[in-house]
């Protein structure tokens, strides 16, 4: 441990910020491209609701990123803010004779619905979010296992284990463009976020919670305030599947899958950062199509062992490694064989 | 500037490929060729079908029924009948994967790519209800036989039509059947899902209606892995029929926990399952006098002038594809034919004309009648029902289509009596004890390896399975016994333990939590789906000598099995107590919890301690699924909810703590037993919820956790 | 005139291990105080209980005439109460100028500023003071690269950012080079002269003693002695205690 400072490195800066300028370009031209792809020939509903699924998932990579990737409160539960919006939605909607007759009108319901996530994502937030490391993610994945049940067992509301029917309305360009854009304007909002003392100071608790505390930070408020915007956001889209799906249940509308996809997402994009959650989400979709048309029952198979190769060798994913901060190819051999530094991960106790 | 470029080609490559997923042409089908030119035109058919995923078998029955009915209407038939001129019918089919978004995507792109006239439906209520609102949507007409939940039909649609008899009339001609052979009461358990709440809510309206007395009525959450808390409940009631409304996996279950506790009351009826002859190769003659439900079966007296009788219309099929029909296939073919049939008294494809040709349908076909009433559901179909007689599978009901007498009581029946609330208690507190020793064998290699290594291992449950299934493979092959199978699938799973270790934890040991949860979180799913290729998602259940119940005290009865379990679990958590406090080893692993850096420096190898307390834990943990494998469903998505229990009561009870695992396993299995037992209706389902719902109160109003381990819980300390 | 920092009778038990055990402390606006005393004296608890990281399990603690004895640590810090850490706590991922500027004083943090980015007269104090430290070529680092020294410096300018009116230093030349702890001396002193008040945990004694006004021993969580260097040097009882057990 010398006292003697290393030397800075003058093109580190430069580098971030071509990389910036690259993301930045690469961006805009993939919205451009995603605007006009209804209109290419070829591209048919279908496709649109494949895609609308894809930016789904996206937006849900995202939102857990802001607490799971910026903040580093990995949780487990996700998927139950997706739930509870659809649900709101739908039992706002529903006509049906096993279930509540509101009818309420779509945006209404799905606003609603998204609030009503955010501000129970608030209130779960509160209770745990004291919790550290573990402890936090499997308090949300109870959580999670616990609002599935209570939806089942609530049928007045809920429709039971049966679930709720909305009134179907499809037209597919129109979620389309309406998830494009709000996935836009959410990944813009990531990123200007990031750049606020609010998005550093998320950073900072998931560096060093106790020191950003005693610093003045309140740890408390700005974790629950991004985990209950994280609740909303993704309840939000929730609202928009449950309507588009037509019809609600409790195993569909409460899946692990939804959770596990938005930190395999994310890892393989880069935790933590702006991009890395849309870059993974979009290669995971177009890996598992790969993997999907070729090894059928195998797909899960190789999706656990993808995970497996991006947790020991990318930490950083994908985005590390085009970052000129990103792990070398020998910095991850010696990863493996446990022999060097692992100087890029902040210690914890265990 | 080259990279903008690289990364826009890498974007457009993905987008464009991701199109052409959803985008394949669709297999050619092979009478098109063969045909099409004899004809006026071709009408276009479409469906989405379980290729891969969960119903992949229905599926293909599915699939071959309505390729029964495409082979047999252009190469027999001549081609359907339009005015005069007869057009060859063509049917595009895709793979929906078991997934309702896809098969809603699908039905999407049947209708405006594909430009399909009408639509057949996919197997499978939940796929069915996604795909047909699509169909109501663009108002093109569906017609299905295998989505039968009642809730599709309540929401108005009116181009939805079923050509099988719906949810909730599946038991009525058994109930019948029975109310007259001199049933007085009833309970019902059912998966609380769409299709099994429509059954059974439509099982007590046919109940009460014959004059039946519904005793009890139990749901419970789907997934679930044990149905013994609800049949101890039923059993202490004491009633003539039990009813269970579920799918072929919880047929297992039923089974099982009655026999497990002694509850064999005169009639046992089970909606999916007893028609299928591979649940009398897994139950064997446990199954012998269970009543089942059958839409179909090709000894039915039905016929009519297209396929001839249903035994002709079985032997066309089997000449086709070289098997019998099941009942799936039959319901497919019976809705082309409908459909079939529409549009030729329309005279059009037109979808008005062909819907009020459907409404006004009236045919007799191998099927069973065929009119629809004002949902689109045909109610002139009477259900059928089975009896497992002697290791077969016999028709009895309708009275018409039967080939042997219902028997009743069934064989092996014995009534008990009614319990009395002391009784209940006492039952209630072994059954809890019970579970709570089958938990403490669970949790201990779980607590152990946080306690000493600080690795979470999220593949817990899986290693349970394995141990499981190693069990069952015996007990299935040679026929040993769970109980003899213990010293080698304690080797074994050491073995595999070590293995894991050496290969994997070990890189991840010295990582934050984060890293270590997701390898193991991996690590988790591989081996669920390996297995589920390797054995199918199937239920199994391998048998022991040690089964059956002691009778104690009047209806208070101890399950022999887990009795023993529990014997077991005590006699590892003393040694396991003895093996840490006394030997050599044990005091290494102790002090590497402690504090590794001190252990290293005292000389101990902590890589070998750690490898040596895997190995030790796993194979605990193998042998816990070696004994559960004769009380709880063996199947590779079994893990999960174990792994979470198994967190749920280290977390409470203190990391690597022997003691704190088997008070917290009690609690957790007393808690369990008694809400089971004593809230109604949905105790089950509460039960299932219990364990989240202590550990997260635990974690948020005590992080320090209940007792004292090998490391201190702080669940707010960083 | 009344203490800046209160505390009285401060006790904090870890299960059967009481590590503090009734412990007064005061500090005036303006001194400079030395907390001194053998390893596993209580010193860090000491800290943590009075920047409120730990709860106390009885006692009180005033801190400007306000009692903050159940305050949470970032009310404390907003009221001018700011510390470093025995085992340094920085934000590794972010650099160190992010680091400085994330250390304002937040008790004027608004929504708005909340979500702005960093003002130009945040940039200039953080600059300055990255100047004052030695550290002004390192402001594009990310904290986690730089040495252990350098991080005791940042950590030091990063409870300076936040224009405190008492810092608790906790061991802040321990992995330092020699020839820092002299410069650190030079800006501790320079800051006191500003006003601001200095609580010191040291193993360094003769870096307490050459800076410090006054002199607190604390041995096996109770005070065992108080006054200045001089007269706590000599107290036998200091000298049996502390060095006895440090010569061992």
């Amino acid at each position: 441990m010398s006292g003697t400072p290393s030397q800075p490195r003058p093109t580190a800066r430069r580098d971030r910020s071509r990389l910036r300028r690259l993301l930045v370009r690469a961006s805009v031209g993939l919205l451009i491209l995603l605007a006009v792809l209804p209109a290419l020939p070829g591209v048919g509903d279908a496709a649109l609701f494949t895609l609308t699924l894809m930016l789904t998932s996206v937006a849900v990579a995202v939102n857990w990123n802001l607490t799971g990737g910026f903040t580093g409160y990995v949780d487990f539960g996700h998927a139950v803010w997706f739930g509870i919006g659809a649900y709101t939605t739908a039992i706002l909607m529903s006509l049906q004779t096993n279930g509540p007759q509101i009818g309420w009108a779509a945006p209404p319901a799905i606003i609603l619905g998204a609030v009503v996530a955010g501000v129970l994502a608030a209130a779960i937030g509160r209770a745990t979010m004291r919790l550290k490391g573990p402890y936090f993610s499997i308090a949300l994945l109870g959580t999670f296992v616990a609002v599935r049940e209570i939806v089942r067992v609530s049928g007045g509301l809920t429709g039971g284990g049966v679930g709720l029917t909305l009134p179907p309305y499809l037209n597919r360009p129109l979620f389309y463009y309406l998830q494009l854009a709000l996935v836009a304007g959410l990944v813009a909002f990531t990123w200007w976020l990031r750049s606020t003392r609010f998005g550093t100071a998320l950073v900072a608790i998931r560096e060093d919670e106790v020191g950003a505390e005693t610093r003045g930070i309140n740890t408390t408020r700005l974790k629950v305030t991004v985990f209950s915007f994280a609740g909303f956001s993704t309840g939000l889209f929730g609202g928009l599947w449950a309507y588009q799906n037509t019809f609600v249940d409790p195993d569909i509308a409460f899946v692990e899958v939804r959770t596990i996809d938005a930190v395999m997402g994310t890892m393989l994009g880069g935790l933590g950062t702006v991009a890395g959650p849309v870059v993974g989400t979009v290669a995971l979709f177009w890996l598992r199509e790969l993997l999907w048309a070729h090894l059928l029952d195998y797909h899960l198979i190789a999706q656990g062992v993808l995970l497996i190769v991006i947790v020991l060798f990318l930490p950083r994913g994908v985005v590390g490694i085009i970052d000129p901060r990103g792990t070398s190819l020998t910095a991850l051999w010696r990863r493996w064989t446990g022999r060097g530094a692992r100087s890029d991960e902040p210690e914890r106790e265990p | 500037m080259r990279h903008v470029f690289a990364l826009l080609t890498a974007s457009a490559l993905i987008l464009g490929l991701a199109a052409c997923g959803a985008d394949q042409q669709p297999p050619a089908t092979p009478d098109e060729a063969a045909t099409g030119a004899a004809f006026a035109g071709t009408i276009r058919i479409g469906a989405a079908l379980s290729e891969t995923g969960k119903y992949a078998v229905e599926g293909r029955d599915s699939r071959q029924g309505y390729d029964t009915w495409l082979r047999w209407v252009n190469e027999e038939y001549g081609g359907i009948e339009i005015g005069g001129r007869r057009y060859a019918a063509e049917i595009v089919y895709y793979d929906d994967e078991s997934d309702a978004d896809t098969a809603a995507n699908l039905v999407q792109k049947l209708i405006h790519e594909d430009n399909v006239d009408f639509l057949l439906g996919p197997y499978s209520s939940s796929l069915t209800t996604g795909a047909s609102a699509i169909a109501e949507a663009n108002n093109v007409i569906m017609v299905e036989g295998n989505g039968t939940s009642d809730t599709m039909f309540e929401r108005g649609f009116r181009n939805l039509f079923l050509v099988a008899t719906i949810a909730s009339d599946y038991t009525k001609s058994t109930i019948e059947a029975l109310a007259a052979r001199g049933a007085r009461t009833a309970v019902i358990a059912y998966e609380d899902t769409s299709f099994p709440t429509a059954v059974a809510n439509g099982a007590r309206r046919h109940l009460e209606a014959n004059g039946i007395e519904v005793l009890a009525m139990e749901t419970y959450p789907k997934d679930i892995q044990d149905a013994s808390a609800i049949m101890t409940k039923f059993r202490d009631l004491d009633p003539d029929i039990f009813v269970g409304g579920g799918h072929y996996n919880d047929a297992v279950l039923f089974v099982n926990a009655a026999k497990e506790l002694g509850f064999a009351p005169d009639g046992m009826l089970i909606t999916v399952g007893p028609s299928n002859p591979k649940l009398i190769d897994e139950l064997g003659e446990d199954l012998d006098g269970v009543l089942g439900p059958t839409q179909w079966e090709s000894v039915m007296a039905y016929e009519g002038p297209y396929f001839g009788s249903a035994s002709d219309y079985a032997a066309y099929y089997e000449r086709l594809w070289g098997e019998p029909p099941v009942y799936q296939a039959a319901s497919a073919t019976a809705s082309a034919l409908a459909l079939h049939l529409a549009v030729e008294t329309a005279g059009t494809t037109d979808t008005d004309a062909v819907r009020e040709a459907l409404y006004g349908l009236e045919a007799d076909t191998f099927y069973g009648p065929i009119s629809f009433d004002e949902r689109g559901v045909n109610t002139s179909k009477p259900m059928g029902a089975v009896q497992v007689q002697d290791g077969l599978i016999r028709v009895v009901a309708p009275g018409e289509a039967a080939v042997a007498d219902l028997l009743y009581p069934r064989a092996g029946a014995s009534g008990g009596g009614k319990a009395s609330a002391a009784e209940r208690v006492a039952q209630m507190l072994i059954n809890g004890i019970a579970l709570g020793g089958m938990y403490t064998l669970l949790v201990l290699g779980f607590s152990i390896i946080w306690g000493v290594m600080g690795v979470i291992n999220f593949a817990h449950g899986e290693f349970v399975m394995i141990g499981a299934y190693a069990a069952w493979l015996a007990n299935d092959v040679w026929g040993v016994d769970p109980f003899l199978t213990v010293p080698l699938v304690f080797l074994v799973m050491m073995l595999v333990g070590f293995g894991t270790q050496r290969l994997l934890v070990n890189h991840v040991i010295d990582r934050p939590h984060l890293v270590s949860l997701l390898v193991m979180f991996a690590v988790a799913i591989i081996l669920q789906n390996v297995m589920k290729v390797v054995f199918s998602a199937d239920f199994r259940r391998a048998d022991t000598a040690l089964d059956g119940v002691w009778q104690v005290a009047g209806e208070v009865t101890v399950p022999v099995t887990r009795f023993w379990i529990l014997v077991v679990a005590l006699a590892v958590a003393g040694g396991l107590s003895l093996f840490l406090a006394r030997s050599r080893l044990g005091k290494s692993i102790r002090a590497a919890a402690q504090n590794r850096e001190a252990a290293r420096i005292l000389g101990i190898d902590v890589a070998k301690v750690y490898a040596v307390t895997f190995a030790i834990c796993i194979g605990i943990t193998g042998v816990a699924g070696a004994l559960i494998s004769p009380v709880l469903a063996v199947q590779p998505f079994q893990g999960p909810p174990l792994t979470l229990k198994a967190f749920a009561i280290t977390a409470m009870a203190g990391l690597g703590s022997v003691r704190g695992a088997l008070g917290g396993a009690m609690v957790l299995g007393l808690v369990e037993a008694g809400l089971a037992v004593y809230i109604p209706q949905i105790g089950t389902n509460l039960a299932v919820v219990a364990s989240f719902v202590l550990l997260v109160v635990a974690l948020v109003v005590r992080p320090q956790g209940l007792f004292k381990g090998l490391r201190p819980v702080d669940a707010t300390a960083t | 005139m009344t203490a800046l920092l209160d505390a009285r009778g401060v006790v904090k038990r870890f299960g059967g291990l009481t590590a503090v055990d009734g412990v007064d402390i005061s500090v005036s606006a303006g001194e400079m105080v030395g907390l001194i005393g053998p390893n596993g004296s209580g010193k860090t608890t000491l800290f943590d209980c009075l920047s409120r990281v730990s709860s106390l399990d009885s006692g009180s603690i005033r801190f400007d005439g306000v009692d903050i004895t159940r305050h949470r640590p970032h009310q404390v810090a907003r009221l001018g109460l700011a510390r470093t850490f025995q085992l340094i706590r920085v934000y590794r991922e972010l650099t160190v100028s992010e680091n400085m500027e994330l250390s304002i004083q937040w008790a004027r943090v608004g929504t708005a500023r909340l979500f702005g980015r960093t003002d130009p007269a945040t940039r200039r104090r953080a600059d300055y003071l990255l100047e004052f430290l030695l550290l002004a070529r390192l402001r594009d680092e990310r904290a986690g690269a730089l040495s252990g020294g350098q991080r005791r410096l940042l950590e030091i300018g990063m409870a300076l950012m936040s224009e405190p009116r008492l810092v608790l230093l906790d061991e802040a030349t321990s992995g330092v080079n020699p020839a820092l702890v002299v410069e650190i001396a030079d800006r501790l002193r320079e800051v006191n002269a500003d006003g601001v008040a200095i609580l010191l945990v040291e193993h360094n004694v003769s870096f307490v003693a050459e800076l410090c006004h006054r002199v607190v021993v604390l041995d096996r969580g109770a005070k065992l002695a108080e006054g200045t260097p001089g007269q706590v040097m000599e107290d036998p009882a200091v000298i049996e205690a502390y060095f006895g057990a440090e010569g061992e």
